[in-house]
């Protein structure tokens, strides 16, 4: 469960970074054309597999239901976070990689 | 889509949602409450606060049923679990009084044990969790069918705005992460935005799933043209409908059943037969001798009534045979249950039948989102034999239709939920709290600048009720949370006290809102609400503990209650701390 609530996460930073006003909030660099892309299909596919595996893991209504309850508690941890804390933010999908590399 | 339609649907939005809006802020605060009804009258009743779960509990829950069930037909066992602590024992009500009884006290009660040693626990009288939960779709001292009716209005309007709400925000997928703070009224709008867009699916989900729940009181026609508005007859037709599958294979099992029984119990012992024959030979004569119809029906009634006693006693012996469910069987039946559903049994009863014993079993977390009263997950097994006869999963009924409607009702009551996703539908239901309470002050905010050129009486009407809205509910819970540990527990009518509290702080935010200047009405109710929930975990640990160990030893559930006052508290003074910085501002720039 915790690598799909991950895949939600990474997903949505993605499709995040996909977006002309926020990439701006981060870089000076004007958003490339083929990273826009490859940022909002990436992401799309993290939240696809998201979903699967949460399907998988609950069968098919309820894990419906819990993809849409991460991914609507991760909208506004995002959304929140972001305004204040951008880097940080980003820098925190860094975080269960590193986790899973160390336990 | 045109700014010609876009233009009406967000006077409509506006309109919609600012006449019914403080009704909606309401009845979203106390129906998300309602997700841990069962947890707010726990804390309710400090009584049952010591019961901690231990390893004994099982056991002490096995040895309560088979106590219980050797007087009961039906003993049914709720185990400890996320969101109780005690061993419950629902007991029905047996006594011939049940039509004077309430309509909850008719079915039966519900008894208390501790987890770890068994003994009877005698909780106090509260309104608990169920008046918070019974407001938020039927209010409080209305008739019952008229509150239902105006929340289902509310509830139409709420649809309506979040329709609109999706028709008139042009942006909404480019703007879904878009919060700017120190905006004005376009940060007003984000946090408008934000979690109405992250939780739209619940918005949409809750809000027409409640109208689902209260369809009855919407649309009553067709039940009074169908059924003459007997709401019981169309409540059963529906219940039909919902288990017709099952009816039909339910009617073939007793049909064999009762074959098999009648077979049985018919067979006379050996005394009986001789005696039997000799009624039956003294039949015969005075059928044929001179056909005395008086003495013919004499020896028919005796005959009847032997064949009656005789099916009574053999009814009584086999159901002394088959009392055969043993401590040890049961056991084994909750193992085998729990190769099924791992660490997740939360129910069990043994149910006695005229020639059986069986105990059905029931998990604590559902592994499907059909879970709506009678439809549960379940297990049964042979309490002689710990076979098991069946494991239903829901749903049960092939009609998509029924199917459709109660995974609505189920869904918005999550009775499948376990404790994380209780905690996610918690969540949004605060989402949806902080989407109206920003939508209700973002009426004002778009209009603060034209009113501080003409004032205007709907202004400052909007205002205070805004403020007596949301500051007067949230002190009025706290106070509902209060005034349970002030207030003596043998104390007669504690419930109506506690609900009277929470309806005078209420009204007396919304008289304190009126009689001061609107921001400093803010601060001071706010300055009053940090205060009075930071006092709750305080007031608890002095009147409910008997040392400071106690405040650690106890149920999780009751720490999160304190935890949960604390980060409210937190919440409201940052909030306070906003509201002063900006006040500080205004008063440097009107310099």
């Amino acid at each position: 469960m915790e690598s799909s609530i991950y895949f939600i996460f990474l997903g949505l930073i993605l499709i995040l970074l996909s977006f002309d006003r926020h990439f701006k909030q981060l870089s000076k660099k004007s958003l490339g054309k083929a990273f826009k892309y490859i940022t909002n299909i990436y992401g799309a596919i993290f939240l696809i597999v998201s979903l699967v595996k949460l399907v998988n893991i609950f069968g098919l209504s309820l894990g419906i239901t819990y993809w849409f309850g991460f991914l609507g508690l991760a909208i506004v941890f995002i959304a929140v976070v972001f305004a204040y804390r951008p880097k940080t933010l980003v820098a925190l999908i860094a975080v269960y990689p590193l986790l899973m590399l160390f336990t | 889509m045109s700014d010609n339609f876009r233009q009406p649907m967000s006077w409509l939005h506006t309109w919609s949602g600012l006449i019914l809006g403080w009704l909606l802020f309401a009845i979203f605060v106390t129906g998300t409450s309602a997700y841990y009804k069962q947890e707010i009258t726990l804390w309710m009743q400090p009584e049952l606060h010591k019961s901690i779960k231990s390893e004994k509990t099982l056991d002490v829950a096995m040895q309560k049923a088979m106590q219980l069930s050797s007087k009961l037909d039906t003993t049914s066992i709720y185990l400890p679990n996320s969101r109780a602590n005690t061993i419950r024992v629902f007991l029905p009500n047996t006594s011939k009084n049940k039509e004077n009884a309430s309509k909850k006290r008719r079915r039966g009660v519900l008894k208390h044990f501790d987890a770890s040693t068994g003994e009877e626990l005698k909780p106090r009288q509260t309104a608990g969790g169920n008046f918070l939960y019974r407001f938020h779709f039927e209010l409080y001292s209305f008739p019952r069918s008229q509150g239902r009716l105006i929340v289902a209005l509310a509830t139409m309007i709420m649809f309506i705005a979040i329709i609109t709400g999706v028709i008139i925000h042009k942006r909404i997928f480019k703007d879904i992460f878009t919060f700017r703070p120190k905006a004005g009224p376009r940060g007003w709008m984000d946090a408008h935005i934000i979690p109405a867009v992250a939780t739209l699916p619940f918005l949409l989900m809750i809000t027409y799933s409640g109208l689902l729940h209260l369809n009855n009181s919407l649309l009553p026609w067709s039940m009074k043209t169908l059924f003459d508005g007997d709401f019981r007859t169309y409540k059963q037709e529906i219940r039909s409908l919902k288990n017709k599958d099952e009816i039909t294979s339910k009617k073939q099992v007793a049909k064999k059943e009762e074959k098999v029984l009648i077979k049985a119990s018919s067979e006379p012992s050996q005394a009986q037969k001789i005696f039997n024959a000799r009624l039956n030979r003294d039949l015969q004569v005075a059928r044929h001798s001179n056909f005395d119809a008086r003495k013919v029906s004499n020896i028919q009634r005796i005959i009847s009534a032997n064949t009656r006693r005789n099916l009574f006693q053999n009814r009584t012996n086999t159901k002394i045979k088959e009392e055969s469910l043993t401590k040890a069987k049961l056991e084994t039946i909750l193992l085998k249950a729990n190769k099924i559903w791992p660490n997740n049994i939360g129910y069990f009863s043994i149910i006695k039948k005229a020639n059986s014993v069986q105990v059905e079993v029931l998990p604590e977390n559902p592994s499907t989102i059909f879970n709506f009263k009678g439809d549960r997950e379940s297990a049964l097994y042979d309490g002689k034999t710990t076979a098991i006869i069946k494991k239903s999963v829901p749903p049960f009924t092939s009609s998509v239709l029924m199917n459709t409607y109660y995974s609505f009702l189920s869904l918005h009551m999550v009775h499948f939920a376990d404790s994380n996703l209780r905690f996610i539908f918690f969540i949004f239901g605060l989402a949806g709290v902080v989407l109206i309470g920003t939508g209700l002050m973002l009426w004002i905010k778009k209009r603060e600048y034209k009113n501080s050129k003409k004032k205007s009486l709907g202004f400052w009407l909007v205002e205070k009720l805004n403020l007596g809205t949301i500051m007067g509910l949230m002190l009025a819970i706290a106070a509902y949370f209060i005034v349970n540990r002030l207030i003596g527990i043998e104390t007669e009518n504690r419930r109506l006290i506690e609900i009277n509290t929470f309806f005078i702080v209420w009204l007396l935010s919304y008289l304190h809102a009126l009689v001061r200047e609107t921001s400093k009405a803010w601060m001071e109710q706010l300055w009053f609400a940090i205060r009075i929930y930071i006092f709750i975990p305080i007031l608890n640990a002095i009147v409910v503990f008997g040392s400071f160990s106690q405040i650690f030893n106890r149920d999780s559930i009751l720490i999160n209650f304190d935890l949960f006052f604390i980060f409210t508290a937190l919440v409201l003074a940052l909030i306070l701390m906003i509201l002063k910085r900006k006040a500080k501002i205004r008063k440097i720039d009107g310099k």
